[in-house]
């Protein structure tokens, strides 16, 4: 009877300690600014929305001048922290690969590039092939990255 | 001799009927023991390990005040609804009767 008052007063007290530390996160998540956190949902949203993000660079590529085709989403492998997947804890930020052709001018390239660089979305150019002309419209092959919260 | 017997077994179912009241009525010879050990809730258990390994944790909001933060653009193309189109999409378009 002792035991079961003992082990009843500490998941109580584990509970109450639970109960505060998530008062206290709470609180301060409601102190920051929602236009803050909106910006971060931006940069790193809770899911994926590749539709929405290939139509954001479509958007994007448009605007600079080049002409977006074959757009590939590639399927990318659970990354996990330490080497034993089972146990380890998956990470938080997950990754997917898209592949795209492009046509434009190296203006244009330039321009699609800065987009990326400076988008609210985060993005990474993995690859980068760029096939020769004598036009001056070239034909780019690229590999971006792009990332989400689990 | 007689009695003597007599007084032996006296004697005796007295001291039987002592101890049958002593272990009976008095309940000190069958109290259960003060603790026992029942077994603990597995779920409780890890419960309160995982809250014993919480540590304290703070929000880093100097993101919000960083410049490079600040200077990325949103590229986030709205997508307006689109009304309905003909019945039959794959219908020769003719004078518009199948709308």
């Amino acid at each position: 009877m002792k035991n079961s008052i003992a082990s009843d007063n500490k998941a109580l007290a584990a509970a109450i300690t639970y109960a505060t530390q998530q008062n206290e996160l709470a609180a301060a998540r409601n102190a920051i600014d929602p236009a803050d956190l909106n910006r971060l949902v931006a940069f790193l949203p809770s899911s994926v929305d590749n539709v929405g993000l290939i139509l954001d660079l479509n958007a994007l590529a448009a605007r600079s001048g080049l002409a977006l085709s074959n757009i590939d989403v590639m399927t990318t492998a659970v990354v996990s922290k330490g080497n034993d997947s089972t146990l380890a804890p998956t990470n938080p930020v997950g990754s997917v690969n898209l592949a795209l052709s492009a046509v434009g001018t190296y203006t244009a390239l330039q321009a699609f590039l800065r987009g990326v660089e400076t988008s609210q979305r985060l993005l990474d150019i993995r690859e980068l092939v760029v096939k020769g002309s004598d036009t001056g419209v070239y034909t780019y092959q690229m590999k971006i990255t792009l990332y989400w919260l689990r | 001799m007689k009695s003597t017997t007599t007084l032996i077994i006296t004697t005796v179912a007295l001291i039987v009927a002592g101890v049958a009241y002593w272990y009976f009525f008095t309940g000190t010879g069958n109290q259960p023991p003060l603790s026992t050990d029942i077994p603990t809730n597995v779920a409780q258990m890890q419960f309160e390990t995982l809250v014993g390994e919480l540590e304290p944790v703070s929000f880093n909001v100097g993101i919000f005040s960083d410049a490079r933060f600040n200077a990325l653009v949103d590229i986030t193309t709205s997508v307006s609804p689109e009304s309905f189109g003909r019945l039959d999409p794959l219908a020769p378009i003719s004078g518009g009767s199948d709308l």
